[in-house]
């Protein structure tokens, strides 16, 4: 059946749940994502049960960013009866992206107990785990999902990482290696690799080859440019490292996440153009070319002042939980910086904490500055 | 690169990892011939001076700062005596030769009681004999040391001199930067806490209160006071472009980072751009961002807490050294020349060694005498968190990374049995107590013992290796040393710097001699020549010097002294 015929028979049969999700899938293929995901949403109120559905809807909202809904569509399916273990694996991962490993860990741990042959379990267990800073659990995890899975490249590698990061770098190098011996252009094995031959000191020309390879192997990525640039930079080729540095500073750009998946999104990605744009701007100086470096640290400062600015009224405000006037301020810096989704909801908090004097009007100079922006 | 992880890759959580505190109670290597051994002779040298809250949890930012300590010579006896400063009352111990240490602190009137934090020893009086400043929580003395019925006694100069006590100060430092032969002094400041502040915060999850970080709090910053004589010290912070700073610091450093003859001032914060005061003669320049060394490699603010400065590289050329908070790996810059620096700590060994601890007191200093200078860590985290993690307690091992042709190679493990015991590390100071020319260390202990190390040479090293400390003291009657003084040795070509200063590390004060690791020296017993150029410029050369003694250089005299 193809989309045409597919259109009619829901409208003909508006309570096929399958069908609507089955066109909804169709529908977003085509482009015409609002109406495959109107339909997907029904399609799943309809047949609560098609997991892979549910997934394939979450993802879809994630990638729009719109990341509270995504993890709604999963929760209500994980908490369904006898859900699949890819239902909970997915949620945790998408807690882990959002910062959440404290909700992905628990709901991962217990996925784990049930089915403790799921490899990919464990792998995201081991993520959390590393993300709260619980590396020899973490790599117990880990070492689960590669015996397991032993021929998956990312559980090797990850494995790899989680020794780099103990200090255990032969071991490491062992793992990346055996990674890449089942996927050669594998850009976390590579880079991993070229990470642990330089924490072991292997000589700078060697080092600088494996930088190399991980940017072949994946040159929209800015990491291994960035690593590549510094490595130019220690061995005093200038020339190389402004390239390197605007190559990362080039694909960092290109990947600005969409404000509505939060501050924290928001302020990884800040940091990540502040670094090269800092790296530019001192070795620019040092090819005497100072009016180009006083470009880039201007950037610099501007984001740096705004991370920093945004970081302590945010700490303060977690202290102060009823006190609005901390996010009126806040929200007041985003709108100064550009962050008008960021700006709204710290205000909209304001007026809800306690509505300090102000807010309203900071609220009404926001959305209309949002209705004149592209993206209302 | 720590932060362009979080783009999408998996590299993301594995780069944020900490230690397993049970993996850091490791049991010492076997012995390294070739690595000096550090021994715990606190106890045997007399020394009882402990720390603590009895195990409190949480703890509010005041009481995780700990506090540091000092070598200096308070008696003039050639024998540096230990400075203990703590809450809520400081210890002097007087080196009474043959390892033993005596407590002094009643008889020399050190015995206030205070929320003391850091400290700093100079002769602000140019009466020949080492003053105090210690710095405290809203408070603060300044004592000058004076000499009564024969005895030393230390009198609360800080009213008279003029310097007020307020905020909460952590590090200080006396240096002459205006070259007039009067030390001056450097108050570093942390942030604005006190009752109506947050006490504690919650952790991510919400579950535990702990310490707060300094996000949460406004910025104190530092206060630079010039010594008018006369006793009296005018604050002239921003006179001198001190109110640049960025404030919540921690550790300050000084050293002449451009060989202009006028001592430059490093002051680390705490998630703060770090401040780097490029002496003008009269004013200073906020040139941190500009040298790069006000930010991590990737632009991030760290967690600064000690620094010093030493020439790593032997270029003669002043490096930089800043220890930071938890996964932010420890801070070498290079010094490039023109006042830039470079951030190596990955090209140097630097990086995953010491980012899974929060760094506090460093010694950039010749341990194992070869001629370049190691690296000395002490290690204590700030917040215990072990509800939410079982992987993040307060107490650290220390580290000792030894120079190895310019690569940083962790000898910890070999270095003795100190290096096996965690500690809430804070404050460290270097200086060789027993003057058998290497350094030995002091280390405080935020909840215990404070440590008195030994650092014994290998005896079974295939090469003598040389050493010379010089002493340089200030002309005049009564001679102080000479803080700022630059010393330059050669031999064979090689050359090597040191500066005079009593500055550097956090909280604490140092041996102010110029000590140099030599190496074998080709085989040789003398230096072809040691230079050092006085605070005021001018110079004085020795040629075919004596090594392995102590040299003590006089400003204006004709001849010099070697005291063993």
């Amino acid at each position: 059946m193809d989309r045409p015929e597919l259109q009619e028979w829901v409208t003909r049969h508006p309570t096929d749940g399958v069908a609507r999700v089955y066109l909804g899938v169709l529908l977003g293929r085509s482009g015409q994502s609002e109406e495959g995901l109107h339909q997907l949403r029904t399609g799943l109120k309809q047949k609560p049960d098609l997991h892979a559905a549910r997934v394939r809807l979450a993802r879809v909202l994630e990638a729009r960013g719109d990341i509270e809904e995504a993890m709604s569509a999963l929760q209500q399916g994980v908490h369904r009866g006898a859900p699949p273990p890819e239902l909970a694996v997915e949620l945790g991962r998408l807690y882990i992206a959002t910062g959440q490993s404290n909700r992905a860990e628990p709901l991962l741990t217990d996925l784990v107990r049930s089915h403790p042959t799921h490899a990919e379990a464990w792998y995201r267990l081991g993520q959390a785990r590393l993300s709260s800073n619980r590396p020899a659990e973490a790599l117990d995890a880990l070492n689960r999902a590669a015996d397991l899975a032993p021929r998956t490249v990312e559980y090797l590698s990850a494995v790899g990482e989680a020794l780099r990061s103990r200090l255990r770098l032969p071991e490491a190098e062992r793992r990346f290696r055996s990674a890449l011996a089942l996927r050669p252009t594998h850009f976390e094995a590579l880079y991993g690799l070229a990470l642990t031959q330089r924490d072991q000191g292997v000589d700078g020309a060697a080092v600088q080859a494996a930088f190399q390879a991980a940017v072949a192997a994946s040159p929209e990525n800015p990491l291994a440019h960035f690593a590549l640039a510094g490595v130019c930079r220690d061995a005093g080729n200038l020339e190389g490292a402004e390239r390197g540095y605007r190559a990362a500073l080039e694909r960092v750009e290109r990947r600005e996440p969409p404000e509505s998946l939060g501050w924290r999104a928001r302020e990884e990605w800040l940091g990540a153009v502040e670094a090269p744009c800092y790296q530019l701007a001192a070795v620019l100086r040092r090819r005497g070319r100072p009016a180009d470096a006083a470009v880039f640290e201007a950037r610099f400062k501007k984001l740096s002042s705004y991370r920093n600015e945004v970081r302590r009224l945010l700490a303060r405000s977690a202290y102060r939980p009823t006190d609005g006037e901390l996010n009126l301020r806040l929200g007041r810096l985003h709108a100064a910086n550009g962050a008008l989704v960021l700006a709204e909801m710290e205000i909209r908090t304001a007026i809800r904490r306690s509505d300090p004097p102000g807010a309203l009007q900071a609220l009404h100079r926001i959305l209309k500055q949002r209705q004149g922006s592209k993206t209302p | 690169m720590r932060r362009l992880l979080i783009l999408g890759l998996t590299l993301l959580v594995a780069g944020c990892v900490g230690p397993r505190h049970e993996e850091s109670r490791v049991s010492p290597a076997p012995t390294d011939p070739s690595v000096p051994q550090f021994a715990d002779v606190t106890e045997s040298a007399g020394i009882r001076f402990r720390q603590g809250l009895g195990g409190k949890r949480p703890l509010t930012i005041l009481e995780s700062t700990g506090s540091g300590c000092g070598f200096l010579d308070y008696d003039s006896d050639g024998r540096l005596d230990l400075l203990l400063v703590g809450q809520p009352r400081c210890a002097l111990y007087r080196n009474e030769g043959e390892g033993r240490f005596r407590d002094v602190t009643g008889e020399v009137g050190l015995d206030r009681d205070g929320f003391w934090i850091g400290c700093g020893a100079g002769d602000f009086d140019n009466d020949g004999r080492t003053d105090l400043f210690i710095t405290g929580y809203q408070t603060c003395a300044l004592y000058r040391n004076t000499v009564q019925a024969g005895a030393v006694r230390f009198v609360d100069v800080t009213r008279s001199a003029g310097i007020q006590p307020g905020g909460f100060q952590t590090s200080c430092a006396f240096t002459d930067l205006d070259r007039d032969g009067l030390l001056d002094l450097y108050i570093a400041r942390y942030v604005h806490f006190g009752p109506d502040e947050p006490q504690y915060c919650r952790s991510s999850d919400g579950k535990v209160l702990r310490t707060c970080g300094p996000d949460v709090y406004e910025a104190e910053k530092g206060s630079f006071y010039r010594n008018r004589g006369g006793g009296r010290f005018e604050d002239v912070t921003r006179r001198w472009g001190f109110d640049s700073a960025h404030g919540k610091a921690w550790g300050v450093a000084v050293g002449d980072i451009d060989d202009d003859g006028l001592s430059d001032l490093y002051v680390a914060n705490d998630e703060m751009p770090g401040d780097l005061f490029h002496n003008r003669g009269d004013r200073v320049s906020n040139i941190g961002a500009m040298s790069g060394t006000a930010y991590a490699r990737e632009g991030s603010v760290q967690g600064g807490m000690g620094a010093d400065f030493g020439d790593y590289n032997n270029d003669g050329r002043l490096d930089l050294v800043v220890t930071n908070f938890w996964m932010e790996p420890n801070s070498l810059y290079r010094n490039d020349g023109a006042r830039l620096f470079s951030e190596v700590s990955p090209a140097v060994g630097l990086m995953e060694t010491t980012r899974r601890f929060v760094g506090f007191g460093v010694r950039l200093m010749d341990v194992d005498l070869d001629g370049t200078p190691d690296l000395f860590f002490a290690n204590g985290h700030v917040q215990d968190t072990q509800e939410v993690d079982p992987e993040q307690g307060m107490p650290e091992l220390m580290q000792l990374f030894l120079n190895r042709s310019g690569r940083y190679v962790d000898v910890s493990r070999q270095a003795g049995a100190p290096f096996s015991r965690p500690l809430v590390g804070r404050g460290a100071a270097a200086g060789d107590w027993d003057n058998d020319g290497d350094l030995d260390l002091a280390v405080t202990d935020m909840e215990g013992s404070a440590r008195l190390l030994r650092c014994d040479q290998p005896t079974s090293r295939p090469t003598v290796h040389h050493w010379l400390e010089v002493r340089a003291l200030t002309a005049g009657p009564t001679p102080r040393e000479a803080l700022g003084a630059r010393v330059t040795v050669e031999s064979e070509g090689v050359r090597r710097i040191r500066e005079v200063q009593t500055a550097g590390s956090v909280l604490s004060s140092q041996d102010p001699r110029a000590h140099f690791g030599l190496g074998d020296l080709g085989g040789k017993s003398t230096l072809d020549r040691v230079r050092v150029r006085w605070p005021d410029g001018s110079q004085i050369e020795l040629m075919d010097v004596p090594v392995d003694r102590l040299l003590t250089v006089r400003q204006g005299a004709r001849s010099t002294g070697t005291d063993q």
